[in-house]
C-alpha cells in the first residue's frame, strides 16, 4: 500500500475544500487496492476516485505517497453513456493499461441527471471527472441546482 | 428597481418575472414547470417594437438589454438578456467594425490578415489587454446595467459565436475557404487566434461576474459550406479547446451550442463537443427545413436540453396560424425531452417579425406544451 | 495531344482545381488552334458542371469550388483575349450584387462562378450595392439579367427597391431580375416583381440561361 504524505500547502488545500484526510486515505487505498484508477507514468502521478458518502473525492498523488491535490464533488456517476475516443488524454486506466479519452457520464444530483463531459475508457468504471470541472463548472452547477430546486 | 430615465421602460412585473424564472428552470433542474418555455432569440426585434433601431440596439448596449427584458415580458418568453452579435473580439485583433442600419455589427475595410506571412504577426490579447478593450466595454456596460437595474435577470454571457467564421474574418471569408485546402497551417493558426482571444474574453467576463454562460455557434461550420471532416477539423475540435480553457478560468457552467444554418451532412459528429450539466443543443436547418425535432431529441435528447427551430423565413413571412400549427407539432414531439426542452427559432428571430408570429410561438407552448 | 485530349484535360483539371495545368493546357489550346471560346465552354465550363454537380451532391463544397474557380481563371485569363469579338458581344450579361446594406456574398460569389462558367458575362458589384447603382448598371450595360442576393430579412425590401428603380428607368421589360439566399422564397419573388428565384448557385444557371432566353 502506499503511504500518504500530505504537505502543508496540500493540507491547507484540503482544508479549504472541506476534505480530510481519512477520506484521502480511502481514496488512494480503493485505487491502489483495486487499480481502479488512472496513472501518468512520465510524471509518476496516480488519480484515485472514490464515492464516500454523499459525494465523490478525487485525489492525485505520487508513486511516493505524496498527494498533489484532491477535489471533490456533489454529484455521483449514473451512467457513461459516450466515448469520445478521439479526444485522448495522457492518463491510462490503471487496471487495464487502456489509454484514457474523453467520456460523456449521466451524473445525478437532488434527483436531477445530467450529462457531464470527463475522461474514461470503455473498461473502467469510473469516470474521471478534472479538477477544473469539479472546483469551477460543476461546484457552480451544484450551486444552481439547490438554488433552483428550492426556489 | 426601475430603469434609469435615460431608458424608457417601466419596471418588469416581478411576479411575472418569477413564475418565468421557475420555467427557465425547469428543463435544467428536470422538473418541468408549468409549460414548455418559448425563445425565439429575441435580438434588435425588441428594440424596433419599441420604437428604436436595429443600430440603436447594438450602439446602446443599456437600452439593447432593457427593451430585451422588457419585450420578455411583453410576450411572456424565456427571461434571458440576449444582447449579442456574431463579430466579438475581432477589433482586438485589427478589424474593423460598422454599425450599420440593417446588420449587426459586420467587419468592413482592410482585413488584417492579407496574406499567410500575416498570421505570424497576429498578437493574441490577454486577458488584461481584453479588459481594456471596446467589446468588453460595451459588454460590460450592458451587464453592470442588468446587474443594476434588472438583478434578478443577471446572467452575464459570452457570445463565441463561430470561431471558423471569426477566423474567416480575419483574412475574408472566400480567401479562408480557399486557404483550407490551400494553406490549412495557416488557418489553424488563425482559428488557434480567435480561439485563444475569445477565451480570453469569456475568462474576463467570468472574472468580473464570477460565471459566464457560454454561447458557441457553428454558423460557417455548416453543411452547406464545409464537408463534415472540415466542420470537425476548423470547428469542433477548436470548441473543446476553447470551452475547456475558458471553464478553467471560470467560464461556464451554461454552453448553449447554436448550430446555425443547415446541419444535414455534419449534425451527428457535434455529439463529441464538450459537455456541461447544463447544455443546450439548438440545430437550426436540415437542409432548408427546419431541423426535426424528433431527430434533435434521438441524438441530443439524453445529452442536454434540446431546442427547436421554427423557420426564420416562416417567422418573417408567415401567418399566425402557420406559427402556431408548426409549433404545436414542434411542441408536442419536443416537450417530454429527457433532459429538458425549449421552444425556439433556428436563428435569431428576425428584427421585423411580425409580433402576432412570436405571440403564435407562445400560445402554442400555452396550449399544447403544458406539463 | 489533340482537341479531345486538350478539352478533357481542361475540364478534369478544373475540377480538381490544378491551376498550374488549366494554364498549361489553355496554352495549348491556343497553339494547336482550338478557338478560345471552345476551350472555355467545352474545357472549362464542362469542369465546373460536374462541380456544381457534385457540390450538389455533398461530394464537393464551398472550398473545393472556389479552388476549382481558381483553377477555371487561370485558363480564362489565358484565353480571353483570344476571343473572337463576335463570341464576345453574343453574350448574354449578367449585373449581380448583393442589395443594399448586406454584406453576406459567398453565396453571391458561387453563383458568379458558376455563371461564368456557364458562359454568361458578368459584372460583379460586389456586395451593399446601392439600389440605384444596380438598376443603373443593367442599363448601361444592356444586362438580360440582373442578379441580387441577400442573407438578411432586414434587407429583403431593397430588392423590391431594384426592381422599381429599374421600372423607373424604363428598363424593366428588358432585364430580368433573379433573386436568391436564404431567406427569400419563390413566394417572395413574386410578391416584388422579380422574374425568377433560384434556391442555390446550381439552380441559378439554368435559372439564368432560361431569363436569357439561352
Amino acid at each position: 500500500m502506499v503511504n500518504v504524505v500530505i504537505t502543508p500547502t496540500v493540507a491547507n488545500l484540503l482544508k479549504e475544500r472541506g476534505i480530510t484526510e481519512a477520506n484521502v486515505k480511502e481514496t488512494v487505498d480503493y485505487g491502489e487496492s483495486t487499480k481502479d484508477k488512472a496513472v501518468l507514468p512520465a510524471e509518476k502521478l496516480n488519480w484515485a476516485v472514490k464515492r464516500i458518502g454523499a459525494a465523490t473525492f478525487a485525489v492525485q498523488y505520487k508513486d511516493s505517497g505524496e498527494v498533489t491535490t484532491a477535489f471533490s464533488y456533489k454529484v455521483a456517476l449514473k451512467a457513461i453513456t459516450d466515448f469520445v475516443s478521439e479526444d485522448k488524454t495522457d492518463w491510462i486506466y490503471a487496471k487495464t493499461n487502456e489509454q484514457m479519452y474523453r467520456i460523456r457520464a449521466d451524473m445525478e444530483y437532488i434527483g436531477v441527471v445530467r450529462a457531464a463531459s470527463a475522461w474514461g475508457c470503455k473498461s473502467s468504471p469510473t469516470a474521471f471527472i478534472e479538477e477544473f470541472m469539479a472546483i469551477k463548472t460543476i461546484a457552480i452547477a451544484q450551486m444552481l441546482l439547490e438554488k433552483k430546486k428550492g426556489a | 428597481m426601475s430603469a434609469p430615465p435615460e431608458v424608457f421602460f417601466p419596471s418588469i412585473n416581478t411576479d411575472w418575472h418569477g413564475h418565468a424564472a421557475k420555467r427557465f428552470a425547469g428543463p435544467f433542474v428536470g422538473v418541468p414547470f408549468d409549460r414548455v418555455d418559448v425563445d425565439p432569440i429575441i435580438l434588435p426585434h425588441a428594440a424596433i417594437i419599441n420604437g428604436y433601431t436595429l443600430k440603436e440596439f447594438y450602439m446602446r448596449p443599456k437600452l439593447g438589454l432593457a427593451s430585451v427584458c422588457w419585450t420578455n415580458e411583453l410576450y411572456d418568453l424565456l427571461p434571458v438578456t440576449h444582447w449579442f452579435y456574431s463579430n466579438v473580439w475581432l477589433r482586438e485583433l485589427g478589424c474593423k467594425l460598422e454599425f450599420k442600419e440593417t446588420l449587426p455589427p459586420v467587419v468592413t475595410g482592410d482585413r488584417p490578415i492579407k496574406n499567410p506571412e500575416d498570421a505570424d504577426k497576429l498578437h493574441i490579447p490577454d486577458v488584461s489587454e481584453i479588459e481594456k478593450g471596446p467589446t468588453f466595454s460595451g459588454f460590460v456596460e450592458g451587464y453592470d446595467f442588468v446587474k443594476q437595474y434588472f438583478p434578478n435577470w443577471f446572467v452575464p454571457i459570452h457570445f463565441t459565436f463561430c470561431l471558423t467564421a471569426m477566423a474567416a474574418e480575419l483574412t475574408g471569408v472566400d480567401k479562408f475557404m480557399l486557404w483550407t485546402l490551400k494553406q490549412p497551417k495557416i488557418c489553424h493558426k488563425l482559428m488557434e487566434t480567435v480561439m485563444e482571444t475569445s477565451t480570453n474574453g469569456a475568462i474576463a467576463l467570468a472574472k468580473r461576474y464570477g460565471f459566464a454562460m457560454m454561447v458557441i455557434g457553428g454558423v460557417l461550420a455548416n453543411s452547406d459550406l464545409l464537408q463534415p471532416a472540415k466542420v470537425k477539423e476548423f470547428g469542433m475540435d477548436y470548441h473543446i479547446k476553447h470551452v475547456k480553457k475558458a471553464f478553467k478560468g471560470g467560464a461556464g457552467p451554461q454552453l448553449w451550442y447554436h448550430l446555425c444554418g443547415n446541419h444535414s451532412r455534419d449534425y451527428m459528429i457535434w455529439k463529441d463537443e464538450f459537455f456541461s450539466p447544463f447544455t443546450v443543443m439548438h440545430i437550426g436547418y436540415m437542409g432548408k427545413e427546419s431541423f426535426p425535432v424528433s431527430e434533435a431529441k434521438k441524438v441530443y435528447g439524453n445529452m442536454a436540453t434540446i431546442m427547436s427551430s421554427v423557420d426564420t423565413k416562416l417567422m418573417y413571412r408567415g401567418t399566425p396560424k402557420e406559427v402556431y400549427d408548426v409549433s404545436k407539432q414542434m411542441i408536442l414531439e419536443g416537450k417530454d425531452s429527457p433532459r429538458g426542452f425549449v421552444h425556439g427559432c433556428a436563428c435569431e428571430v428576425p428584427a421585423y417579425t411580425p409580433p402576432g408570429n412570436i405571440y403564435a410561438m407562445v400560445k402554442a407552448a400555452r396550449e399544447w406544451g403544458k406539463y | 495531344m489533340d482537341r479531345a485530349e486538350i478539352l478533357k484535360g481542361l475540364a478534369d483539371a478544373t475540377v480538381a482545381g490544378d491551376a498550374e495545368t488549366t494554364a498549361k493546357l489553355a496554352n495549348e489550346a491556343l497553339r494547336t488552334g482550338i478557338d478560345a471560346y471552345d476551350a472555355i465552354m467545352g474545357g472549362c465550363a464542362e469542369g465546373m458542371k460536374v462541380v456544381s454537380n457534385k457540390y450538389e451532391t455533398g461530394e464537393m463544397y464551398v472550398p473545393e469550388i472556389l479552388l476549382s474557380a481558381e483553377a477555371m481563371y487561370a485558363a480564362i485569363d489565358i484565353l480571353k483575349p483570344h476571343l473572337k469579338v463576335e463570341r464576345a458581344a453574343a453574350q448574354a450579361k449578367v449585373v449581380i450584387g448583393v442589395v443594399e446594406g448586406d454584406i453576406h456574398d459567398i453565396g453571391k460569389n458561387l453563383v458568379r462562378i458558376m455563371l461564368d462558367a456557364s458562359g454568361f458575362k458578368m459584372f460583379d458589384l460586389g456586395r451593399d450595392v446601392p439600389v440605384k447603382d444596380m438598376a443603373a448598371k443593367a442599363a448601361t450595360e444592356g444586362a438580360q439579367v440582373v442578379a441580387i442576393s441577400t442573407l438578411m430579412t432586414t434587407t429583403m425590401p431593397n430588392m423590391k427597391r431594384v426592381v422599381d428603380e429599374l421600372k423607373a428607368l424604363g428598363v424593366k421589360d428588358k432585364v430580368k431580375v433573379l433573386i436568391g439566399g436564404a431567406p427569400t422564397s419563390e413566394e417572395f419573388a413574386k410578391s416584388i416583381g422579380a422574374d425568377a428565384w433560384a434556391k442555390d448557385a446550381t439552380a441559378a444557371i439554368k435559372v439564368a440561361e432560361k431569363l436569357a432566353g439561352r
